[in-house]
């Protein structure tokens, strides 16, 4: 995991070297600047040392939590930063619970209840893993937002009851892709293990259904169903973009954007790296969750 | 290319059955629905009342009238014209992304299946290092680099959508590699190179073709949802994307120009990813 961060922090470095021109260039934007200034930047962002070595001193700072100065904002990227982080963490921590409650619900329930119920949520599911996020999120903008008006239409509220209120409808749009995957997944892992062996057992020992279900279908079917969980939540992220675009959120998604649209690219580096490290470090901590689960698996063997 | 060389070496009237055995009436209905949107957005000059970027200030977001089917946006843009005309930069963007991605991935797939060993392991690791950059991550990047656009959208999303092609082709590889009909041919003295392409990737062919139809609806989701964010896209052209990017009409509840274009893309992705699984559960079914 830390080599894979180490890594991802190269490329996200290296790729302001790969664009058209100079890096300097890139910095300045759609500024021109004398010399004089030019070579004070230069200096600033070592941009004359050899690039291993600029590396080494991004990376430096940036595991001091500095970093960098924003080149359009004048002000540290991480103050900015820690102003846009928590609306984010709030958005994807309340979608995360929605994922996995609605969707382990869901599937577990279509799978104990065959025939209409289960078809019904079934083709439901189907039609939504085919509903992009923004969509989800105009939909329910328009329908409970401007039509019915329960909900705010705008920015991310103040105090937690206020900002749960703002972020219920962000947040249902961010799960509801999410929700429909997982509830497949989780109806599939059921059944086969309601089918299995080891319910028949616990079925033919006289146990009653309650905890047939409850101990043996349910927990052996989790490890696949924690898996897509995982890679559901870490997910999210990239999807904060889109929907505090639609809602009008001041969160890291939003941040990035600008940024992106001022050429502001110390904080486009900064976002991306924090985007990517919580991508990679959710995904271990599925890996690590898999092992509880399951002491059959261990990490660090190679499966082909 | 084995899927498609199969169901076109046979004779026409056997074709429709053959690939209705394959997915199903359903699949039918999906593939034909897509058929259906391809057809007109090629044909979107002939069929298209008026010109897509037309303004006509007189019917401002109005409903369906006889001049405008489906109404007209805030501009007065015609939305049915605009649908037609931006169907093709929705269908084509995807088409572009998953087809480099293919070109990309099927051969790093080969070479890391056929030769194994150390080479499979770089290979993977590299699958690895990309799976951690989301798509839309990887795009924006890229616009960040090179400007908005469709070119960088669809070539960032085109290596995001690489490795999922490529594990799954990978380890179809590993399973077929084993195979006697593949050691006879090693032992005739066949190159890895010549075996791979003539035997290996057509007899994988299916899975590579399922996997591709799934992401090719992850695909158009995507672009549509840069083309929202004003990324991909850009005003005066438009695709579905950029269409559903209009706050003012539905904070004002003048839905039906939003929700057209927001139609569109769920249903082509239902049918798109409804013809995939249906072709990946028809391979796990001959596998067994």
């Amino acid at each position: 995991m830390v080599v894979l961060l180490l890594v991802t922090s190269f490329v996200i470095y290296a790729s302001l070297f790969l664009a058209p021109g100079s890096p300097d260039a890139l910095l300045f934007g759609a500024h021109t600047v004398s010399p004089a200034v030019r070579a004070a930047v230069n200096r600033q962002y070592h941009l004359n040392d050899p690039f291993l070595q600029q590396y080494w001193y991004w990376l430096t700072n940036v595991l001091h939590g500095n970093f960098g100065t924003s080149i359009t904002y004048r002000t540290p990227v991480a103050l900015r930063l820690t102003a846009a982080a928590p609306v984010t963490a709030f958005l994807v921590i309340y979608s995360s619970i929605l994922i996995i409650v609605s969707g382990v619900a869901l599937g577990v329930l279509s799978s104990l209840r065959p025939g209409k119920l289960d078809t019904f949520i079934m083709t439901a599911t189907n039609v939504g893993t085919a509903v992009p996020t923004f969509v989800a999120g105009l939909i329910l903008l328009a329908f409970f937002g401007v039509k019915l008006n329960w909900f705010p239409v705008y920015g991310a509220g103040a105090g937690f009851f206020d900002r749960l209120h703002h972020l219920t409808l962000p947040a249902v749009a961010l799960a509801f892709w999410a929700v429909a995957y997982l509830t497949r997944v989780t109806r599939t892992s059921m059944r086969e293990e309601l089918q299995g062996d080891p319910v028949l057992t616990a079925r033919s020992r006289g146990l009653s259904r309650r905890v047939v279900i409850q101990r043996h279908a349910f927990r052996n079917a989790l490890i696949p169903v924690v898996t897509v969980a995982g890679l559901q939540v870490a997910g999210l992220l990239a999807g904060t973009v889109i929907v505090e675009q639609v809602f009008g959120l001041n969160g890291l998604g939003e941040l990035l954007l600008t940024s992106v649209q001022d050429k502001d690219f110390a904080t486009v580096q900064a976002v991306s790296l924090i985007l990517v490290a919580a991508f990679i470090v959710v995904n271990t901590f599925v890996d690590i969750t898999y092992t509880m689960l399951d002491p059959r698996i261990r990490l660090g063997t190679n499966q082909p | 290319m084995s899927l498609l060389t199969n169901l076109t070496n046979r004779e026409d009237h056997h074709l429709l059955r053959k690939v209705h055995d394959r997915i199903g009436t359903g699949g039918m209905v999906a593939g034909g629905f897509m058929l259906f949107l391809i057809v007109a957005a090629t044909l979107a000059p002939l069929i298209s009342p008026m010109s897509p970027n037309a303004i006509d200030l007189l019917n401002v977001s109005s409903g369906s009238t006889w001049l405008h089917p489906l109404g007209t946006d805030n501009l007065g843009r015609d939305v049915l014209s605009r649908l037609l005309w931006g169907a093709r930069p929705s269908l084509l963007g995807p088409t572009l992304v998953i087809g480099v991605a293919t070109i990309i991935a099927v051969p790093l797939a080969a070479l890391a299946g056929w030769s194994g060993g150390v080479i499979d392991q770089i290979v993977s690791r590299f699958l690895d290092l990309v799976f951690a950059f989301p798509g839309i991550l990887l795009a924006i990047l890229a616009v960040t680099l090179y400007g908005p656009g469709l070119y960088p959208c669809s070539m960032a999303l085109a290596l995001s959508y690489m490795p999922w092609i490529a594990r799954v082709t990978r380890s179809e590889i590993l399973r077929e590699r084993n195979k006697p009909y593949i050691k006879a041919l090693e032992v005739q003295g066949l190159s890895g190179f010549a075996i791979c392409v003539r035997h290996l990737i057509p007899n994988v062919s299916a899975t590579i073709w399922s996997q591709v139809t799934i992401s090719f609806g992850y695909a158009l989701i995507d672009l549509a949802a840069l083309s929202f964010l004003g990324l991909n896209i850009l005003p005066p052209g438009s695709d579905w994307g950029v269409m559903t990017n209009n706050e003012n009409a539905i904070l004002q509840g003048d839905l039906n120009q939003v929700l057209y274009p927001c139609l569109l893309i769920i249903l082509s992705v239902t049918s798109v990813t409804y013809v995939g699984k249906r072709l990946s559960d028809e391979n796990t079914r001959l596998l067994k």
